[in-house]
């Protein structure tokens, strides 16, 4: 595997999650993007919170490996080793880290902190930096406000994380509650639905484990805001993956991972910077 | 007569970029004391002036939630308005109205319009009644060409949706008769 990506995470978190002793080689990976970031880094902890901790081959590529520590994901597993002679990482080559997301109550300050690192890399118009702060406002609040809606987990571990590159701006935020459709659940009328049924009716019809008609629709909102900027949006519940480019939109069966995973990726237009002509240090994804 | 008094609520008071559900319902607090507060008939003027995000969870919450609850006509004689440098700002508003099946009036620097869900031909009605300051249901039956009944149904509907006042003014036989007003200031 040369990439953990959307469209290739899951052949991991199918070795994590369901082998019983895994062994995990990603040694050959010169490319992660944001959200296969996120749920590397919550799959080995599913794993290690259900069972044995998988046995990794990390990626031997120094600048992915400089990327993933500059992203801060050695605070977020045991065991990432140090590279020898790696020089420190530089925090220039993330856009923002991985941030854990927890109390709804400080959820508007990580909003800002997202804002003002993106703003400090590029001259942003007000008006594209505020879709894009209310686009992280919903996310990041529906992780404190339902993915342990059932109460039955001790942390839900949210976390997000955003990255720059050549042509676009790309934010996971990402999960390991109850999912989608456990929350639907709470709604009797919704309780026999499938993971593709009930991603369906949140994103598709605006549908929330509230009956009331004000709660919910943000994720229809966000997807068809995405949708409209040519953007890539994708959400992962359980065994569902709802993945919408600018020419299709559909769910597909994905091996099961528990909790909500989304990916926003949008054009550098949308944000009126011009894409780079050529890569810099900022960018990852080209090959060394 | 269509004197009311006003008061002005700004959003902006919980800052520029607002903001998540839980911060909208602490909000709502003072909104509801503004309203509460306000002499009937009353306008509360619910300023956007100052603010730059306004998410849909924060707007149900401070604003949508507490409209619900004046449509019921819990707070007597009294209507809200929003007032939002753009239209653009109010769209996530708009949204959350139309879910609750809600109708807000707003007004922007050069213009008023309608958030959330209003059918055309109330919206006409509405459109008139403003154009007029104030009218019965005859006049406007009149002047719309269309049944009376059919815009005694319209008009009452528009108050339920506190877009207009409706102003008990005597009897025509055994039912009350009514003024209908614009809650816009002339």
């Amino acid at each position: 595997m040369a990439e953990i990506t959307v469209q290739t995470i899951d052949q991991i978190l199918d070795v994590l999650v369901s082998q019983d002793t895994p062994h995990l080689d990603i040694g050959a990976v010169d490319f992660i993007d944001p959200y296969g970031l996120l749920l590397l880094a919550l799959a080995i902890r599913h794993r290690s919170l259900n069972g044995s901790a998988p046995r990794i081959r990390w990626p031997r590529s120094r600048r992915v490996r400089s990327w993933m520590d500059a992203m801060g994901f050695a605070d977020q597993i045991d065991g990432f080793p140090e590279m020898p002679g790696n020089p420190p990482p530089s925090r220039s080559t993330a856009l923002q880290p991985i941030t854990a997301i927890a109390q709804e109550e400080k959820v508007s300050q990580l909003v800002n902190g997202f804002d003002h690192r993106l703003s400090e890399r590029y001259p942003l118009t007000k008006q594209s930096r505020n879709a894009l702060v209310k686009v992280m406002l919903e996310l990041f609040q529906n992780i404190p406000q339902h993915s342990n809606a059932t109460g039955e987990l001790s942390d839900p571990h949210g976390l997000a994380a955003m990255q720059d590159y050549t042509d676009s701006v790309f934010l996971a935020v990402a999960d390991m509650g109850i999912g989608l459709r456990r929350s639907l659940a709470l709604r009797e009328e919704f309780a026999q639905l499938n993971d593709k049924s009930a991603l369906n009716k949140i994103v598709f019809d605006g549908m929330s484990r509230f009956a009331d008609p004000g709660r919910g629709g943000e994720l229809r909102r966000i997807a068809r805001l995405v949708r409209k900027w040519d953007g890539i949006f994708a959400v992962r519940s359980g065994e569902a993956l709802l993945y919408m480019d600018t020419e299709h939109g559909d769910v597909y069966d994905a091996p099961f991972f528990p909790g909500l995973q989304i990916a926003v990726r949008l054009s550098r237009h949308v944000f009126g910077i011009e894409p780079s002509p050529v890569d810099n240090e900022s960018f990852i994804g080209f090959n060394e | 007569m269509n004197k009311m008094n006003e008061q002005v609520f700004r959003v902006d008071q919980f800052g520029a970029r607002v903001g998540t559900r839980l911060e909208g319902k602490a909000a709502r607090e003072g909104l509801l004391e503004a309203l509460l507060s306000l002499p009937e008939p009353g306008r509360l003027v619910v300023s956007l002036d100052g603010v730059e995000v306004l998410s849909g969870s924060f707007a149900d919450e401070l604003i949508a939630l507490p409209y619900a609850r004046l449509t019921t006509g819990e707070f007597g004689d009294r209507y809200m308005i929003l007032r939002a440098p753009t239209l653009a700002l109010a769209e996530d508003l708009s949204h959350k109205l139309d879910r609750r099946r809600l109708a807000m009036l707003c007004f922007t620097k050069t213009s008023w319009s309608v958030l959330g869900l209003l059918p055309p031909p109330m919206q006409e009605t509405l459109d008139l009644v403003i154009e007029r300051k104030e009218a019965t249901a005859g006049d406007l039956a009149e002047a719309l060409q269309i049944r009376h009944n059919t815009c005694l149904h319209r008009v009452g509907r528009l108050a339920e949706l506190r877009l207009i006042r409706r102003q008990e003014v005597g009897l025509g036989g055994p039912y009350p008769t009514y003024r209908f007003f614009s809650i816009i200031k002339s």
